[in-house]
């Protein structure tokens, strides 16, 4: 129900997304892998949801509480690190909203919620159309898992322009005075 | 030359002694009142206006030599005259603060002229200590719900930044009550949210939204138009 040039869409719209949401400053290194067979490992994990019409997209987000997560995403301590992945995985589903946006108008988005990795079997009940998996490494030090989980209603086909992409994934900030 | 005869002198500072002796007895009367009513302490006598102010269901503005500028009564916590902290000081006819305490015990608030309304803590934190750390006076809210409540309690906010996605009320339901329930069309809105959608920005253009921002926040680029709007 899903064509594959939409699925690389999907694939290349994440990657955008993640190389330019996850880490927290401009210049810090994003590796972002496919990966093949298990879910990511992650005690914890952070999902959004993006649905229209067609369509229903799960982005998780895995992450385990270590200090390596803490000290890049809770640095000054005063918020504990799922807090504010949760902000930072907010960002990254909202720039894959963005880019979508230009392929279905009707999209709505979620707000992050917090669950454990128990959870992550159950995606199978959900008898998704498109399953993918990725390794995050930033700064060759803080991992994060993600998977991109769709769920099609109706056919869906579309490609997402590759300069449209990476323009897009570094805008936001500008105020858009009506 | 005009002169004064010694009998027409004393008549006067008979008169100004009788003036201030009924001044001072209309002050005590009014806060025994106030006392035995429970309810609100003068806060201070408008000279002006000649009138007696309360802190009873409306925010003043301290004014006068020595006050702090921008400072509310908030009228969830109206200090009593039993209540009345050290750092208050009763000169002349005026109750000055000393000090600006932050909301708590003492009922006080800065004026905040910024509310910023997230559900994300995290966000919070980012915009209103960019802001605060810019001069500018910055109370926070957990959704729309709190944002509505907040402002109702605190009419001097000129700017609200929100976000959309929200629990409990989204960002563009609390703008369209701002609008409607409270009657405020002077409030200065600037969505501040992941959501991009033309549809979205029609609907908050609809509901009086000034401007809108794409997260994330880059407050550098936004300052001097906040500053504007605050003002």
């Amino acid at each position: 129900m899903i064509s594959e040039r939409a699925k690389d869409s999907f694939g290349r719209i994440f990657a955008g997304a993640a190389a330019s949401r996850l880490p927290v400053a401009d210049g810090h290194a994003c590796e972002i892998v496919e990966r093949h067979g298990e879910p990511p490992h992650g005690a914890q994990i952070v999902v959004l949801t993006i649905s229209s019409m067609q369509f229903r997209l799960l982005l998780l987000l895995h992450f385990d509480d270590d200090a390596d997560m803490r000290d890049y995403y809770a640095s000054d301590a005063s918020r504990p690190v799922d807090d504010a992945f949760m902000e930072v995985a907010n960002l990254c589903c909202g720039a894959i909203n963005q880019q979508l946006i230009a392929h279905f108008p009707d999209l709505g988005m979620s707000t992050p919620y917090r669950l454990t990795s128990h959870c992550v079997p159950y995606l199978a009940e959900l008898q998704p159309d498109h399953v993918a998996s990725y390794d995050v490494s930033i700064n060759g030090a803080v991992r994060v898992g993600a998977t991109l989980c769709v769920c099609a209603g109706a056919p869906l086909d579309f490609v997402a322009d590759d300069a449209v992409v990476a323009v897009a994934s570094h805008d936001g900030g500008e105020l858009e005075l009506f | 030359m005009t002169t004064t005869s010694p009998l027409t002198s004393r008549m006067l500072v008979l008169d100004a002694r009788r003036r201030r002796a009924r001044r001072d007895r209309h002050r005590t009367r009014v806060r025994r009142a106030c006392l035995r009513a429970r309810i609100a302490v003068p806060l201070f006598i408008d000279h002006r206006h000649r009138s007696v102010r309360f802190g009873l269901g409306l925010c003043y503005r301290l004014s006068g030599p020595g006050a702090p500028r921008d400072v509310l009564v908030d009228p969830r916590f109206v200090l009593s005259v039993d209540r009345l902290p050290e750092d208050v000081d009763h000169r002349g006819e005026m109750i000055f603060l000393k000090q600006a305490p932050r909301v708590g015990a003492q009922g006080l608030t800065q004026m905040a002229k910024i509310l910023v309304v997230d559900d994300s803590g995290t966000v919070r934190d980012e915009v209103a200590g960019f802001l605060r750390r810019n001069g500018l006076d910055v109370e926070t809210a957990v959704d729309g719900k709190d944002g509505l409540a907040k402002l109702r309690a605190n009419p001097g906010v000129k700017l609200v930044v929100s976000d959309v996605n929200m629990p409990n009320m989204d960002g563009l339901t609390m703008v369209e009550k701002i609008r409607g329930e409270l009657g405020n069309g002077a409030v200065n809105v600037i969505m501040l949210t992941t959501e991009s959608s033309p549809a979205m920005k029609e609907r908050g253009k609809a509901a009086g939204v000034k401007g809108w921002i794409v997260k994330p926040f880059k407050g550098d680029a936004v300052l001097e138009t906040f500053r504007r709007l605050a003002g």
